[in-house]
C-alpha cells in the first residue's frame, strides 16, 4: 500500500516532465498538495479535532510559495521570468484540487458498495471481482515504473536548492504527513485504501487538465479547430445519411408512377368495353334532347341493402310506370316515406333526425333514379325535411315518429284530399245542366269533380280525347262510365271535331310553373289550342303543392323521355325494329308546356286564378298555412 | 213588437239608402251601401261579432232588391265588412263598435278620395288634342274628363247612347256643362267611329277576379272592336268594386247582376243590362291602388281577402 501511496505522486511527475522539464518546480508544489489532500483526509477521518491542522497546512503551501518566488529572484534569469508568468496559475489549482476530493470519496463509498454485493454474489460475480482486481494490479506496475523516475528526479531538485534547510524542513513535514496517512490507510479497511488511489487520481487528471490549458493557448486553439472539423465532418456524414435515406422515398414515388401507368392500361382496356355502350345511347337519342335522361327497359335495378322494401317496390313501380299521375305518384311516395320513418332505427351515437335525414335522401335519390321525381314528389320531399329540421331535439324516438307520421298523414288529408274537394266546390259552381265537358288523358281530380256533378244531379256529359302511345283515357272513360256518366271517346286526332260540341274543357296538370305555363301530359298544349281557336273556356284543375318555383317557356329545356318501342305497335309496324335501321329514332316525350294565354282560370284549393297569380300563391302559401 | 222592429229595420234601412241617393246623384251606389251600414253600425247594439256580420248581410239582401246596380253594392259590402273586422282581437264589445265605426270611416273617407285619385292617374293619358271614345255614362270618366278639361288640355270625346235610359245623352249635357266638346253617337257607329279615336276610356260597375270588367251592355263589343282596331281599351274603377268572382263567358255571370229583380222570373223576352268583357281586351286598368295590368287585378284580390 505504502508503494501505491508513493507511486501516483510519481505518475504525476512523470507526466509534468513529459510535458516540459521546466516544470519540476511546479512538481514539487504537487507532492506538497498531495501532502495536504492525505492531511484533510485524515482529519476528515479523525474528528473536528483535526481542522485547525487544516487551518496550518495552508500556511505551509504559503510559505513555500515565498520560498519558491526568493529562489526565481536569486536567480534572476529570463527563464525566471517565465517561471514567474506561470506561477499566478497554481493559486487557481489549490481551490480545484481542495473541491475535487470530496466528489471521489462518495464515488469511492458507492464502489466498495458494489463490490461487496459482488462478492456476495454467485462464483460468477466472484470471477468478475478477480478480473477487476486484475485490471487494478496492472496499472499500479505501471505506477510503479513512473514512481523510480518521479525519486531521481526529485533528488535532482532537492540537490539543486542551494537552501538546503528550507528544503529539509519542508521535506520533513512532507514526509510526516504521508507517514500518517499510510498508518490511516493500514488501520483502515479496503475502503480507505480504494479511497486515497481515486482521490489523488481525480486532483492529478484535474491539474493535467488545467496545465495542458494554461501554456498551449495554441493546443486550445488546435483543438477547437479539430472540433470544428470534427464537427464539419461529422455535418458531412449525416448529410450522405439524409441522402441515403432520401433513396427510399425516391424509390417510393416510383411505385405510384408505376401503378399509375397501369390505371391508364385498364383505361384502354375499357375504352373498347365503353365503344359498344355508347353506340345504343346514340341511337336512342335525337340531337334536340340529348340533355335529357333516357329511360334504360334493360336496366337492372342494384339490390340495395340501404334502401327499405317498400322505397324498392315503389321504385319498380315507378319505372314500369304501374303507378302514374302526379297524386298517385306522389301519395304513393307519401306511404313508403311513412313505412321508412316507421321502420326507422337511429344508429348509435347518431340524433334521430339527422340520420333520418341522411337516410331518407338516399332513399329519395334511388327513387329519382328509377324515374325522375314528379314535382309533387318533390315539393312533399321538401315540406318533409322542413319538417324534420323543427322537430324538438328533447323529445324520445317514438313520440319524432309519431308526429313525423302524422304530418305526413296530415299532408296527405289536407294538400290532396281536401283540395280536391275546394276544386270541386268551386267548378260545381261552373257545370251546369247542358254542360259538355271536355278532358284529356286521365286525372283523377277530373274523375273527382264529374263524380261530383252527377252526385248533385247535374244533366252533362264528359267527351274523353286519348292519345297514343299511353292511351290513359280508357282508364277515365272506365271509371266514368261506371258512375253512369254519359261518356263519348275520341283519339286527339279528331278533337277539332269534337270541339265544337264542347262547352268547357277541363284539364289536369302535373306541374304549374311559376311563369303561369301549365307542365301536363303530352297532347294537352294541343287541346288546350283548338279549344282557344273555338272560344271554349280552358280550366285547369291543378293544387298548390303541384306549384313549382321552375320557368319553363317551351318542354325541350326540361322533359322526360319515355321507352320509344312503346311506340312501335305490332309486327306489321313500320317503326319494329327500328334499332336496327341506323337513321330512325323514335322520340316518346312525357310533358308538354300550355302557354298561359290559352288557359282561361287555374282552379286550385285557394281560388280561382289566372295562370299568372301563381307566384303570388307562392309567396303567400307559408304566410295563410295551406 | 219583434216584428215591427224588424219592419221598421228593413224599412229604415231601404229608405236611408234610397234617401242617400236621392239627395246626391253623384254618389255611387256602392258608396251609399257603405253608408248605409256605417250608419247600421251607429245606430244598432250588437252582442257578438258574429249577429253583427249577419245583421249587415241582411242590410245588403235588402239593398239588393232596389233596381240599382247589384255588383257594386255586393261587392262594397264586402269588403267593408272585411276592413273594419280585420283588426278585431280580444277586446270588450263596445270598444270593438268603436273600433269598427271609426275604421269604418277611414274607409269611407278613403273611397270618396279614390274618383280624384283616378281622375289623376288618368291624367297623363289624356293629351291635348286627343279624341276619346266611352260608353253611356260613368262618373268615374266624367271626373277624370273634367279634371283634364280644367288643366287647359283640349279633347274630343264620343259618347254612345248606352241602349237602355239614355244615360249617354246625361253625359253629353254634364261635359257640355263642363266646357268640353263631344259628340253623341249611336250604339251601333261603334264600329265606325273607332278607326277616328285614339283610345277607349269606359267605367266598370264591378272589377272581376279574372282582371275582366262587369259593365252596361256594349262594353264587350266596344272592347272587340278597340282590340280589332288596335286601340287601347282603358278602364277606370275604384277598388271597392272589385269582386270575388270569375265568370268564363256571358252565360256564365248570375242572371242577378244581368236582369233587373222584375225580370227574373222570364228572362226570355227580356235583354240584358250588363255584359263581361275579358281581360284580353282590357289594356289597363286605373284604380285607387294604381294603374294595373288586368292580371294584377287577381293578385289585388288575394291581397284584399286573405
Amino acid at each position: 500500500m505504502v508503494l501505491t501511496s508513493e507511486q501516483v505522486p510519481q505518475t504525476l511527475k512523470s507526466k509534468h516532465k513529459k510535458q516540459r522539464q521546466r516544470n519540476r518546480p511546479r512538481n514539487k508544489r504537487n507532492r506538497l498538495e498531495d501532502s495536504h489532500s492525505t492531511t484533510q483526509e485524515t482529519s476528515a477521518i479523525d474528528a473536528t479535532s483535526a481542522m485547525p491542522g487544516n487551518a496550518v497546512d495552508p500556511l505551509a503551501t504559503e510559505k513555500t510559495r515565498d520560498q519558491i518566488m526568493a529562489e526565481r529572484e536569486a536567480k534572476k534569469l529570463a527563464k525566471q521570468a517565465k517561471k514567474q508568468k506561470t506561477a499566478p496559475t497554481p493559486t487557481a489549482a489549490t481551490p480545484a484540487v481542495l473541491t475535487t476530493p470530496s466528489a471521489p470519496a462518495t464515488k469511492i463509498i458507492t464502489e466498495v458498495e458494489q463490490t461487496t454485493i459482488t462478492t456476495k454474489l454467485t462464483t460468477t460475480t466472484t470471477t468478475k471481482v478477480q478480473d477487476a482486481v486484475a485490471s487494478k494490479t496492472t496499472q499500479p506496475a505501471a505506477v510503479n515504473g513512473k514512481d523510480a523516475e518521479a525519486g531521481e528526479k526529485t533528488r535532482e531538485q532537492i540537490k539543486a536548492e542551494r537552501e538546503a534547510k528550507k528544503a529539509a524542513k519542508k521535506a520533513g513535514k512532507g514526509g510526516g504527513a504521508k507517514v500518517e496517512g499510510i498508518a490511516q490507510q493500514l488501520a483502515d479497511l479496503k475502503v480507505a485504501e480504494k479511497a486515497p488511489v481515486a482521490a489523488s487520481a481525480a486532483p492529478s487528471t484535474t491539474e493535467a487538465d488545467q496545465e495542458k490549458k494554461k501554456p498551449a493557448l495554441s493546443k486550445a486553439e488546435r483543438r477547437a479547430i479539430q472540433e470544428a472539423q470534427r464537427a464539419a465532418k461529422a455535418q458531412v456524414q449525416t448529410k450522405k445519411a439524409q441522402h441515403a435515406a432520401k433513396a427510399p422515398p425516391s424509390a417510393a414515388p416510383k411505385g405510384p408512377n408505376r401503378k399509375s401507368v397501369s390505371p391508364t392500361t385498364a383505361a384502354t382496356s375499357s375504352s373498347p368495353v365503353k365503344c359498344p355502350a355508347s353506340t345504343p345511347n346514340v341511337d336512342c337519342r335525337v340531337k334536340l334532347f340529348n340533355h335529357l335522361v333516357c329511360a334504360k327497359e334493360d336496366s337492372q335495378f342494384i339490390n340495395d341493402p340501404l334502401v327499405h322494401p317498400s322505397i324498392a317496390r315503389l321504385g319498380v313501380q315507378y319505372a314500369k310506370r304501374t303507378v302514374v299521375g302526379s297524386n298517385a305518384r306522389c301519395i304513393a311516395f307519401l306511404h313508403a316515406l311513412r313505412q321508412v320513418v316507421h321502420d326507422f332505427e337511429t344508429p348509435a351515437k347518431k340524433e334521430f333526425g339527422r340520420s333520418l335525414d341522411a337516410a331518407v335522401k338516399h332513399h329519395v335519390d334511388h327513387l329519382h333514379k328509377c324515374r325522375p321525381l314528379a314535382v309533387s314528389v318533390s315539393n312533399a320531399y321538401k315540406q318533409f325535411k322542413n319538417q324534420l329540421t323543427q322537430l324538438p331535439a328533447d323529445v324520445p324516438e317514438t313520440e319524432s315518429k309519431e308526429l313525423l307520421v302524422h304530418f305526413i298523414d296530415t299532408y296527405i288529408e289536407n294538400q290532396i284530399g281536401k283540395a280536391a274537394q275546394a276544386i270541386s266546390g268551386f267548378l260545381q259552381e261552373k257545370i251546369t245542366d247542358g254542360d259538355v265537358l271536355l278532358t284529356f288523358a286521365c286525372s283523377s281530380l277530373i274523375q273527382f269533380i264529374c263524380e261530383e256533378a252527377k252526385r248533385r244531379q247535374v244533366a252533362f256529359r264528359v267527351i274523353v280525347v286519348d292519345s297514343r302511345p299511353g292511351c290513359e283515357g280508357q282508364e277515365l272513360l272506365r271509371r266514368l262510365h261506371a258512375t253512369g256518366i254519359p261518356c263519348t271517346y275520341v283519339l286527339i286526332n279528331a278533337v277539332g271535331y269534337v270541339m265544337a260540341e264542347a262547352t268547357k274543357v277541363l284539364l289536369g296538370a302535373h306541374a304549374l310553373l311559376a311563369n303561369g305555363y301549365v307542365m301536363a301530359r303530352t297532347g294537352t298544349a294541343q287541346v288546350a289550342l283548338v279549344a282557344n281557336a273555338h272560344n271554349v273556356p280552358v280550366l285547369v284543375c291543378c293544387e298548390t303543392h303541384k306549384f313549382s318555383e321552375r320557368f319553363q317557356t317551351d318542354a325541350i329545356v326540361y322533359n322526360e323521355l319515355s321507352d320509344p318501342n312503346q311506340l312501335v305497335r305490332g309486327d306489321k309496324c313500320q317503326l319494329s325494329n327500328w334499332a336496327a335501321k341506323g337513321k330512325l329514332l323514335p322520340l316518346n316525350l312525357s310533358y308538354d308546356i300550355t302557354p298561359p294565354e290559352l288557359v282561361s282560370a287555374v282552379v286550385t284549393e285557394v281560388a280561382i286564378l289566372p295562370c299568372t297569380s301563381v307566384p303570388v300563391i307562392l309567396r303567400i302559401k307559408p304566410d295563410i298555412g295551406y | 213588437m219583434p216584428q215591427i222592429t224588424e219592419n221598421g229595420q228593413d224599412f229604415d234601412v231601404v229608405k236611408y239608402f234610397l234617401q242617400l241617393l236621392d239627395e246626391d246623384k253623384d254618389l255611387s251606389s256602392g258608396i251609399a251601401a257603405i253608408r248605409t251600414l256605417l250608419m247600421i253600425l251607429e245606430k244598432k247594439q250588437f252582442g257578438t261579432i258574429h249577429i253583427l256580420h249577419t245583421t249587415m248581410r241582411e242590410a245588403v239582401a235588402a239593398m239588393r232588391n232596389t233596381d240599382l246596380s247589384i255588383a257594386a253594392i255586393v261587392s262594397a259590402g264586402e269588403l267593408f265588412c272585411r276592413f273594419i273586422t280585420l283588426s278585431l282581437d280580444d277586446k270588450h264589445m263596445e270598444e270593438c263598435r268603436q273600433i269598427m265605426l271609426n275604421r269604418g270611416k277611414i274607409f269611407l273617407t278613403k273611397l270618396l278620395n279614390s274618383r280624384q285619385v283616378i281622375a289623376q292617374q288618368a291624367q297623363r293619358f289624356i293629351t291635348d288634342g286627343c279624341r276619346i271614345l266611352t260608353h253611356s255614362r260613368s262618373r268615374v270618366v266624367l271626373k277624370a274628363l273634367i279634371t283634364a278639361s280644367q288643366n287647359k288640355k283640349s279633347f274630343h270625346v264620343y259618347v254612345t247612347q248606352g241602349g237602355t235610359g239614355n244615360s249617354g245623352e246625361e253625359m253629353v249635357k254634364d261635359l257640355h256643362a263642363a266646357g268640353i266638346d263631344c259628340t253623341l253617337i249611336l250604339d251601333s257607329a261603334t264600329g265606325y267611329v273607332m278607326e277616328s279615336v285614339d283610345f277607349v276610356l269606359v267605367g266598370a260597375e264591378a272589377v272581376v277576379e279574372s282582371g275582366g270588367i262587369i259593365n252596361r251592355i256594349g262594353t264587350y263589343t266596344m272592347g272587340l272592336c278597340a282590340r280589332e282596331m288596335k286601340k287601347p281599351f282603358y278602364v277606370l274603377a275604384e277598388s271597392f268594386k272589385f269582386s270575388r268572382l270569375y265568370p268564363l263567358n256571358q252565360r256564365d255571370l248570375p242572371n242577378e247582376y244581368k236582369y233587373s229583380r222584375k225580370h227574373l222570373n222570364d228572362v226570355s223576352k227580356v235583354h240584358p243590362l250588363v255584359d263581361y268583357t275579358p281581360p284580353v281586351y282590357i289594356t289597363l286598368l286605373f284604380t285607387d291602388l294604381g294603374r294595373l295590368t288586368p292580371s294584377a287585378v287577381s293578385d289585388e284580390l288575394i291581397k284584399l281577402y286573405m
